[in-house]
């Protein structure tokens, strides 16, 4: 099998790159664009060796080399991983010389295909590898990492052992009808099922939390003109983003910025303030109606102290999705609304307590277990919990243990299916069309 | 050269349960045939107990009659007591088990063998085997050769075979026949792997030394179900079974001469069966139970030797007396023949073709416990297969081969020859992933067609069957459109039922999949029924009740036709795929497996490297697309 050689790190931004190398022929074709006191040939797996790397033209950069040797690394092949600076010009230069010596370019997913083939990776743990590449926050990374460690597959195997058990017990009655075997009462299994039911569908639910981690949701700030919205824009944030004047409808473009709420990455768009408007102004607002569409959730900003505007009202009137209203400028006056927030963007009041607030009306909030983080593995958990209501309805229906075992063994399966225990084409197929070069 | 007469197309090694099925089929396909015993009074013997079926057992001896096979006609001529088993369960696993004559079985299947056409009985020891003329030669113990085209191994627990009582061990077959030896040495050199099997049988005791008052009485059915499609009915019951126990004092008995048992002082090296241990296994292996089942079946009408069935044991004879003696009923049972532990050579079905044909010795089949099963219905079913596809092969024809979702026999011999086995292999209705389809009373529904169609069938029992398929899918049908009004009396029997009465009409169908009301007691509500068979009426029923499961069931089907559909070019080079784990391509290898879901059931061949199979596969069709 050729060695192969890619740019694992985002293509273009970053102070650091990484060339990963991977092959029979790794650490040989490596050591031909590398040049350093201790030969690489001679290094151990594990170790890093600094140099510099050289092309035709001289010395292209100085580098850190680590060598993994097989079967000790990610792909279960050879593997060097060279960390250079992060300009592409010297990325490139690196690669080309590679290529140049007898390496190929790495397809599209390549690497982790050939640490899932050489089994180094279970399914769902090279799906994982993607995601942690695409991690933009901790959180995601952190529900990545876990799964690559197999996070995800103890409470699916917990469940799926439970089950094995049931089906045994089950079919060992029906097997042997005429041994003394405990046939299972239909209501002490209806119970198990239940519970087992219950602990899928919890499962299952940690998938938002796992898909937001992933993609991001997007908060939409909206409100009337100078509330405070930018400056809030601002305050959850951190830094400066959105121009903040004490003058109404100075933002008129939509200013996005992604931030992290408890682990979760965020969008935040502020909106035009929404009033009736012309010119430019108007286009802003126009934006703003649409964003609000797009949102998950919404956080209208008013000012403390004072009733809603007819405007205001329509705002709150016009939006979707889940709101959060927020009472700002509480250093100014004081508010009695209950139903509202109180914060002050500009001294930080309260806005910590918005970000978790967000968070918890998402239905994000981390709850410490192991997350589903792809589609595949919730279709899995769902079709088992169906499976599963399936099998006690028919026991509720008067159906024999031995019916309900159909759907159990269907259950069972499907668990199977999210850990990649059975595979069958089409899983393999997605799979590897979803990764992008290098990763 | 062996002379004419004794020159055959297919000759059958042993006329057990499997021989006897092979025999047959490949005489009724045409082929000139020969089946070699050791001793013909011992065709088609139960040494192991005197009943035939049992769950999943009776689905084969169904799957067996519907493909034109002989098991479940001669079951049901010398039935002495039937049960349908699991009837508190599912249709799935309702299973027939009959207690049989077990003489009179033996001879009315003799006489079956005796009187097919094309097919020559022959008591002869066969020594040896070898390649030679159009095929294989055969040496039995006087010298004589015999010439063959094909040969199918059916040798039971004969080859090689070794009895142990306690601290006594000698050479012998079951029942106090003659082992088979040599044979195993001249298969060896073909090439043949083999195994070492063990297996077991109760005492025999007299029946008037039983006092069954002190048991209890397991009556048989009152309707019976026939094995066979083709048996009219008119079976009645003739004997009573009966059932004690076992108790401490049993148990103590058997822990106290542990060490004179040869399966704990090392006298056994043979492998046993899990499901079917020995009392003294049980006794040691599930130490907290109380009490431990036997079942007291008569050998025959015309005999008072009595199975004490659930009681098979190797331990010395004079321990299985007073086992049995503390026992409530056998305080005087006098034992006629003792429990015995056989041992025996088999071959490791890993190097058989789903045809159950060698694959690196063209023309050899093997069938039943040679193949490492256990059961007698076991080894017709893969007699069965192999006179087919022995008959076939000389032919030119494919093989037949069902698959997992089409019958237990296809479950049977996937299993044995993908997965192996290191016990003799029983058939469960829980190895059968599809067994909701795959139910005892639709096997002619399943099968049938493929009997006719390979030649076991005939046209007149075919056309029978057309037409009864044809009744049970118009009912069926008509059940659907019908709408039953209510009716007091309609809402009577409902209550009665625990059901919700009716307000408004309902469909005929829907009603019945109330899992509390039957086709049957809807006949008084229903004017327009046709008059039907019982067996058409609960095909009716079935397929209407658990039409649900039975579509979901069809779903997984579905999926699972993908892989077996995925075919692996016969030409595969392993070596050339990456990625394989050493293990899985090794198996891979030596299997070679026709298609992926066959190479996912290989035990050693993990869901990764059946990815990397794929992915392969993919890769290599892909190649030959842009090439061409």
């Amino acid at each position: 099998m050729s060695t192969i050689c890619a740019l694992s790190t985002p293509y273009g931004r970053g102070g650091v790159a990484v060339i990963r190398v991977s092959g029979e022929r790794a650490v040989e074709l490596t050591a031909e664009v590398f040049r350093s006191k201790k030969s690489l040939l001679a290094a151990e797996s594990h170790t890093v060796t600094f140099g510099r790397a050289v092309d035709e033209g001289g010395v292209v950069d100085e580098c850190l080399v680590t060598v993994f040797r097989a079967p000790r690394s990610f792909t279960g092949e050879n593997v060097c991983e060279i960390s250079c600076h992060g300009g592409m010009v010297g990325v490139n230069r690196i690669i080309d010389a590679l290529i140049a010596h007898g390496c190929a370019m790495a397809e599209p997913g390549e690497f982790t295909k050939r640490a899932f083939m050489n089994g180094k990776l279970s399914l769902s743990q090279a799906e994982a590898v993607k995601d942690i590449i695409d991690a933009r926050t901790d959180g995601a990374l952190w529900a990545a990492v876990n799964r690559l460690e197999g996070g995800i597959s103890k409470p699916i195997n917990e469940i799926r052992s439970e089950l094995l058990h049931l089906l045994a017990a089950i079919q060992a009655s029906t097997d042997f009808p005429e041994d003394d075997v405990e046939d299972f009462a239909g209501g002490n299994l209806a119970e198990k099922l239940e519970g087992m039911t219950a602990r899928l569908k919890t499962l299952g639910g940690t998938f938002r939390r796992g898909e937001a981690l992933r993609n991001g949701v997007f908060c939409v700030i909206c409100g009337a003109p100078n509330t405070g919205k930018s400056s809030l824009l601002n305050a959850l944030y951190g830094r400066e983003r959105a121009i903040v004047t004490p003058e109404a409808g100075t933002t008129r473009d939509l200013v996005e910025v992604w931030t992290d709420m408890e682990g979760v990455p965020v969008r935040i768009g502020d909106t035009a303030g929404i009033r009736r408007a012309d010119g430019i102004e108007e286009i802003g607002v126009r934006l703003s109606f649409s964003s609000i569409k797009e949102a998950d959730i919404c956080v209208f900003v008013t000012e403390a102290g004072r009733p809603l505007t007819a405007e205001e009202e329509n705002i709150l009137a016009s939006v979707p999705c889940a709101l959060i209203k927020a009472a700002n400028k509480c250093d100014l006056a004081e508010d009695g609304r209950n139903d509202y927030l109180k914060i002050s963007a500009k001294t930080g009041f309260g806005v910590e307590e918005l970000r978790r607030e967000i968070v918890r009306r998402l239905g994000l909030m981390d709850g410490g277990g192991a997350t589903i983080a792809n589609r595949r593995q919730l279709e899995a958990v769902t079709r088992a919990a169906e499976a599963l209501e399936r099998a006690r309805a028919s026991l509720a229906e008067g159906f024999y243990s031995d019916l309900a075992a159909v759907d159990i063994a269907a259950a069972v399966a499907a668990l199977g299916e999210a850990e990649g225990i059975s595979l069958n084409q089409e899983v393999v197929d997605k799979i590897f069309e979803d990764f992008c070069l290098g990763k | 050269m062996a002379e004419n007469n004794l020159s055959f197309d297919i000759a059958v090694i042993g006329a057990g349960h499997a021989g006897c099925e092979a025999a047959l089929a490949a005489a009724r396909l045409g082929k000139k045939t020969v089946v070699f015993t050791i001793n013909l009074d011992a065709v088609a013997n139960m040494p192991c107990n005197p009943s035939i079926g049992g769950t999943a057992k009776g689905h084969l001896v169904r799957e067996i009659d519907a493909l034109g096979g002989e098991m479940g006609k001669c079951a049901d001529k010398n039935m002495l007591q039937s049960r349908m088993l699991n009837l508190r369960k599912g249709p799935a696993v309702h299973s027939l088990r009959a207690q049989e004559d077990r003489r009179m079985y033996q001879i009315d299947m003799k006489k079956r063998l005796e009187n097919q056409a094309n097919l020559s009985v022959r008591q002869a020891e066969v020594k040896s085997i070898e390649r030679g003329g159009e095929g294989f030669v055969l040496t039995i113990h006087t010298g004589v050769k015999y010439s063959a085209r094909a040969v199918i191994v059916a040798t039971g627990t004969y080859l090689e075979g070794r009895v142990i009582v306690g601290e006594t061990a000698y050479s012998g077959g079951p029942d106090g026949m003659f082992p088979s030896r040599g044979l195993s040495e001249s298969l060896e050199r073909l090439g043949v792997e083999l195994m070492r099997f063990k297996t077991g049988t109760p005492a025999r005791v007299h029946s008037r030394s039983l006092d069954y008052s002190k048991m209890e009485t397991q009556e048989g059915d009152e309707e019976i179900t026939p094995f066979s499609f083709e048996t009219e009915g008119g079976l009645t019951n003739k004997i009573r079974c009966h059932l004690t126990y076992t108790n401490e004092k049993t148990h103590e008995i058997i822990r106290a001469n542990l060490h004179r048992s040869p399966l704990f002082n090392g006298l056994i090296d043979g492998v046993g069966p899990r499901y079917c241990p020995s009392i003294e296994d049980k006794v040691v292996r599930f130490a907290d139970k109380e009490r431990h089942q036997a079942f007291i079946e008569p050998m025959g009408l015309d005999t008072c030797e009595t199975y004490i069935q659930g009681m098979s044991s190797s331990l010395p004879e004079d321990v299985q007396a007073d086992v049995l003696h503390s026992m409530s009923g056998l305080e005087n049972a006098e034992i006629m023949r003792c429990a015995y532990a056989i041992e025996y050579d088999c071959c490791d079905p890993l190097q058989l073709r789903p045809s159950l044909e060698f694959r690196s010795i063209g023309g050899l089949y093997g069938a039943g416990q040679f193949n490492g099963t256990s059961g007698y219905e076991e080894a017709a079913a893969q007699g069965l297969m192999a006179g087919i596809n022995a008959a076939r092969g000389l032919d030119g024809k494919p093989p037949v081969v069902f698959d997992r979702s089409e019958a237990y026999i296809g479950v049977l011999i996937d299993d044995l020859v993908t997965k192996g086995t290191n016990e003799p292999y029983r058939m469960l209705t829980s190895r059968a992933e599809y067994r909701l389809l795959l139910r005892q009373d639709n096997a002619d529904l399943r099968l049938t067609p493929t009997g006719h169609e390979i030649g076991l069938i005939s046209d007149e029992r075919y056309a029978r069957f057309l037409e009864k398929r044809r009744r049970i899918e118009e009912e069926t049908a008509r059940i659907k459109a019908v709408t039953l009004a209510p009716s007091a009396e309609l809402n009577r029997l409902l209550e009665e039922k625990g059901e919700p009465p009716l307000s408004t009409g309902i469909k005929l169908a829907d009603l019945l999949k109330r899992p509390a009301v039957g086709y049957a007691e809807l006949a008084p509500f229903d004017p327009g029924r046709p008059r039907l068979g019982r067996a058409e009426a609960e095909q009716v029923e079935i397929a209407v009740k658990y039409e649900g499961y039975i579509k979901r069931q069809f779903e997984q089907v579905e999926q699972f036709k993908k892989n077996e559909k995925r075919l692996i070019p016969a030409d595969i080079d392993y070596e050339n795929i990456h990625g394989l784990r050493l293990e899985a391509r090794q198996k891979l290898m030596k299997m070679r497996p026709e298609n992926v879901g066959r190479a996912s059931r290989i035990s050693g061949v993990s869901p990764a490297d059946v990815g990397v199979l794929l992915i392969y596969l993919a890769a290599r069709e892909r190649e030959s697309h842009e090439n061409s």
